[in-house]
């Protein structure tokens, strides 16, 4: 990669609004994330959390302002970079494991084969079983673990650890830390800041549409004596 | 990348087109069986007549799943949960399309191609042969009558027919995708909003097609009556038979240009309107 490409911020959104029908969902909202970092998207549920990321994957289409990823708008090329777990069970029911390993590694030349069959023995899932017969949790794993097993640049991942286990959430933290790639991002959405919160570098706070706030975990630490968990109830305090 | 995602589609689908196919040229052969066993020993015409029940149960149910299957393929791949990942890989979306379009009238035609066989395995016996003889002998006077009325040449005629077939498994496939993409404009009910979108959608293509043959018509003086010209087909002259023949391939390129409009429809869903829920 040239110095020109490193100098871009790796996502940028830029007077961003999102309307569905006469709801404005994101009102003129604009942010940058860096090269390297864990970014955690906060926010109460209805702020938009979920609306940036399918925006950030092509999934919807801003009514206006501009969204860039590494410089390009979403589209077939910024998928090659960004990896994409969504918040819901989205792998075909009828597959096998080891058929859903195969379709990523087709589809995305950063998928390390070996990387997701480590991760798959680890959690002790047997690549020949079919996605139905397993439950809830362990599909939530298996997408995680196809997901964390690209090299990609930018890791968005929404409420990646919603329906798992405590002992399976700090696996899959650890996970997260240890795989992605260096020079890439991971922007993740939720609600559970408490147990991500050790993970995080920097947060977005949404707000009615808005980014209410973008700063690092350790500012907010020093400027509010405060963890990131206590400023979001104080900041929501309903 | 077009490859990869007919191969995967034929992966993902091939398992109930397969025991489909393979159940009807099952039945088809256990019914014949029990047909020449049946001929020696009385008893057996009754699992022959269990057998041939589900043996046309099958028959006609190949058909139609086939196309039930497509069509839920389509929905459920793209616009249900899966199109979260099938909407963002690094693909164009009107490769998604075509990959599925391609799949999707291979499974018909093979569906057609085994119905086909299974009718020969029952019908290998010297009267049921005798009867498809017959039949072909009819189709032929027919077909005879047609070019005569037409004044063509025989290979030409049979290659615009399947064309025109081809095309209309294409165009009938890309119309249920056009519709359950226009389903998806709604915010709710978005399988009623597909019926509805295929209503709608079917309206405009009569629209369309009455004044295309309206137009011509008025151009041509012909009227588009079948039965009218079977009945005076030793009157038509060498005039009428050439416009015939140009309606047949204007009828032919008119499908073509529904077939882009469909496909325009889903493409341009897909690529701007989609909202998964």
């Amino acid at each position: 990669m040239d110095d020109m490409t490193n100098e871009l911020p790796l996502l940028e959104f830029r007077n961003v609004v999102k309307n569905y029908g006469s709801k404005r969902v994101l009102d003129d909202i604009s942010f940058t994330i860096g090269r390297g970092g864990i970014v955690g998207l906060l926010g109460p549920n209805g702020s938009g959390k979920t609306t940036i990321i399918k925006l950030i994957n092509g999934l919807l289409v801003p009514n206006m302002g501009e969204i860039l990823i590494n410089g390009m708008p979403p589209s077939k090329d910024t998928a090659v970079i960004v990896s994409y777990l969504p918040e819901r069970n989205y792998l075909p029911d009828a597959s096998r494991v080891c058929d859903l390993v195969d379709f990523f590694a087709d589809f995305y030349r950063d998928f390390d084969r070996v990387k997701a069959s480590e991760m798959l023995t680890r959690l002790h899932i047997n690549p020949k079983d079919r996605m139905r017969t397993l439950s809830k949790g362990t599909k939530e794993k298996v997408q995680l673990i196809l997901v964390m097993s690209r090299r990609a640049l930018l890791y968005v991942l929404d409420e990646p650890i919603g329906g798992v286990d405590p002992a399976a959430r700090d696996y899959i933290l650890e996970t997260i830390l240890q795989n992605y790639n260096e020079s890439g991002s991971i922007l993740i959405s939720t609600h559970l800041i408490n147990d991500i919160e050790k993970v995080l570098d920097d947060v977005i706070f949404l707000s009615e549409g808005k980014a209410a706030l973008c700063a690092s975990v350790a500012s907010i630490r020093e400027k509010h004596n405060m963890t990131v968990d206590e400023l979001f109830r104080e900041v929501y305090r309903c | 990348m077009l490859g990869k995602l007919i191969k995967h589609e034929f992966r993902a689908t091939g398992a109930w087109v397969a025991l489909l196919c393979a159940g009807v040229i099952v039945f088809a052969g256990l019914t014949r069986l029990f047909m020449l066993l049946a001929d020696m020993m009385e008893l057996f015409a009754i699992p022959m007549g269990i057998s041939m029940f589900f043996y046309v149960l099958l028959m006609i149910a190949s058909v139609v799943v086939v196309v039930v299957l497509n069509i839920r393929r389509f929905y459920k791949n793209v616009y249900g949960d899966e199109g979260y990942l099938t909407l963002t890989l690094p693909v164009s979306r009107w490769k998604i399309i075509v990959s599925k379009l391609l799949v999707g009238v291979t499974w018909s035609l093979l569906s057609g191609l085994c119905a086909l066989l299974s009718l020969l395995i029952i019908a290998s016996s010297q009267t049921l042969w005798q009867t498809l003889g017959e039949v072909m002998y009819y189709l032929g006077y027919a077909f005879d009558e047609i070019l005569y009325i037409l004044r063509m040449p025989a290979p030409l005629l049979i290659v615009e027919i399947v064309l025109m077939a081809v095309i209309s498994l294409f165009s009938g496939l890309l119309m249920c995708y056009a519709s359950i993409s226009l389903g998806q404009l709604f915010t709710g009910h978005r399988l009623l909003g597909s019926v509805i979108g295929y209503i709608g959608l079917n309206t405009v293509v009569q629209i369309i097609t009455s004044a295309f043959s309206f137009a011509l018509t008025l151009t041509q003086g012909v009227v588009l009556d079948f039965e009218e010209l079977l009945q005076y087909s030793r009157q038509i002259d060498g005039f009428t038979a050439f416009n015939l023949q140009v309606n047949i391939v204007l009828a032919i390129i008119l499908q073509l240009f529904l077939m882009a409009g469909y496909f325009t429809i889903s493409n341009a869903i897909m690529k701007k309107s989609v909202n998964l829920q």
